[in-house]
């Protein structure tokens, strides 16, 4: 920097000084800021980003998995309500075969486990009716004066869900003894249901049953189907689990 | 600033204490203006002074418990001034990069100096004319100046307050120098020759 450089350099200098900060100033800018600083603050932060990502995950559930979140929303209600009056709307229970009962009848390790998985599948149904009970159960308590839509309804369900049921009942009886052409005529009538998700389940039984018997074409098209049509997430795992053998 | 101040503000600021907790008490009076003077110093008189002196206090009252006296208690907040104005300075830009619709709207905003005599004025309009100076260098040169040549720390001070090495100093103050005084050269305000 040259002599004129520095003295402008001064100049400015001189200028600063003479516009610094006066004592009343500065007292106003500390009053500003011990008020600003004792504001009370925002504490729900937390609360704001766990709602949104309460809300992104269900969301995200529901776009990828739309079964999903009703069978999470029916499960935690079976949970938190493990008493339940299973008789409701006249719905008969039927008790499905347990696995422990299964005689050896195939050959294949993998195969018998996938058998046992299509009766653990099997169970479910005839255990549905439970889990659509609430309401039914609630409206069962209350005396209706004038007979609603949904009385009307719960009275031909029964039928056919005591069909449903011994169609189950027919499957389990049928895999207990072996027997895996009757088991598989059963689950082709159940796969013609009205119910999707007894469709589902019923092919899910197919899959299974094909891929035990060795006929993996076909069990591979059932699974493939189950997973195109996105048949809910325990069931879509299932298939998954068919299908990874299918790539083999 | 005396040692008993700087005692006074570190038994305030004991980590078990809340930020509420020594607000409530009359010490920090003090650091806070502290804290304006060198905000003001950094940033020269505009509008949202009082915002960045807040976030300035903020930061200063959280970071007093971490203070181990190495450096003065003014170049420990000169350095927690200096990366609030910085941070605000770089959050602007963005700001502005992504909203700014016009581009008249960057510029600098009017100071206003509370100041009437006659004299003054003339050395009001030469200290507009400075900041509209060191408005055009980049942030960091231009607290380098600022802070040795108007505020007359040394360059340790300064490289310790910007967290930059001192050759970093240097040469930063040497670029900044070179560009003030092309600005300065221009104006006849700035003319040396020209009697006060």
């Amino acid at each position: 920097m040259s002599a004129a450089d520095l003295a402008r350099l001064e100049l400015a200098k001189r200028a600063y000084r003479a516009t610094e900060p006066s004592a009343a100033e500065v007292q106003r800018g500390v009053r500003k800021a011990r008020l600003a600083l004792r504001r009370p603050r925002q504490r729900r932060a937390w609360f704001s980003k766990t709602l949104v990502a309460v809300v992104l995950a269900m969301g995200g559930l529901a776009y990828a998995k739309p079964q999903a979140l009703g069978e999470l929303v029916t499960s935690a209600l079976q949970r938190s309500k493990p008493t339940m009056p299973k008789r409701s709307a006249g719905v008969a229970v039927t008790p499905a075969p347990v696995a422990s009962k299964i005689s050896e009848p195939v050959a294949a390790v993998p195969a018998r486990e996938a058998q046992v998985e299509a009766q653990v599948e099997t169970v479910q149904p005839g255990v549905q009716p439970v889990k659509s009970s609430p309401p039914q159960a609630k409206s069962a308590l209350r005396v209706p004066l004038v007979p609603t839509r949904a009385a009307a309804v719960t009275d031909t369900e029964p039928v056919a869900q005591q069909a449903m049921a011994s169609n189950w009942g027919r499957v389990g009886a049928a895999l207990a003894r072996g027997d895996e052409a009757r088991a598989l005529a059963a689950l082709d009538e159940l796969a013609d249901s009205d119910d999707q998700r007894t469709r589902d389940k019923a092919d899910l039984g197919r899959a299974q049953l094909f891929m035990a018997n060795g006929n993996r074409d076909q069990a591979c098209a059932t699974a493939r189907s189950l997973t195109n049509r996105r048949a809910g997430s325990r069931i879509e795992r299932q298939a998954q689990v068919l299908l990874k053998s299918c790539r083999r | 600033m005396d040692q008993s101040f700087v005692h006074a503000a570190l038994e305030l600021t004991t980590p078990g204490r809340s930020l509420e907790d020594t607000l409530a008490l009359d010490s920090p009076d003090e650091l806070l203006a502290l804290l304006y003077r060198q905000m003001r110093a950094l940033a020269g008189p505009r509008q949202d002074l009082d915002d960045l002196v807040q976030a300035a206090a903020e930061r200063a009252l959280k970071a007093l418990s971490r203070f181990e006296g190495r450096s003065s208690l003014s170049t420990f907040t000169y350095g927690i001034v200096y990366r609030t104005l910085i941070d605000q300075q770089r959050w602007y830009r963005r700001f502005q990069r992504r909203f700014a619709l016009d581009a008249r709207e960057e510029e600098a905003e009017e100071l206003s100096f509370p100041r009437s005599s006659e004299t003054d004025l003339r050395e009001l309009e030469r200290a507009r004319r400075l900041y509209a100076a060191l408005e055009t260098l980049p942030h960091e040169k231009r607290a380098t100046l600022i802070l040795h040549d108007l505020e007359g720390l040394d360059v340790s001070e300064v490289a310790s307050i910007s967290g930059a090495g001192e050759g970093t100093v240097r040469s930063r103050l040497r670029d900044a120098h070179k560009k003030l005084a092309e600005i300065l050269r221009q104006d006849p305000l700035f003319d040396p020759e020209v009697p006060v």
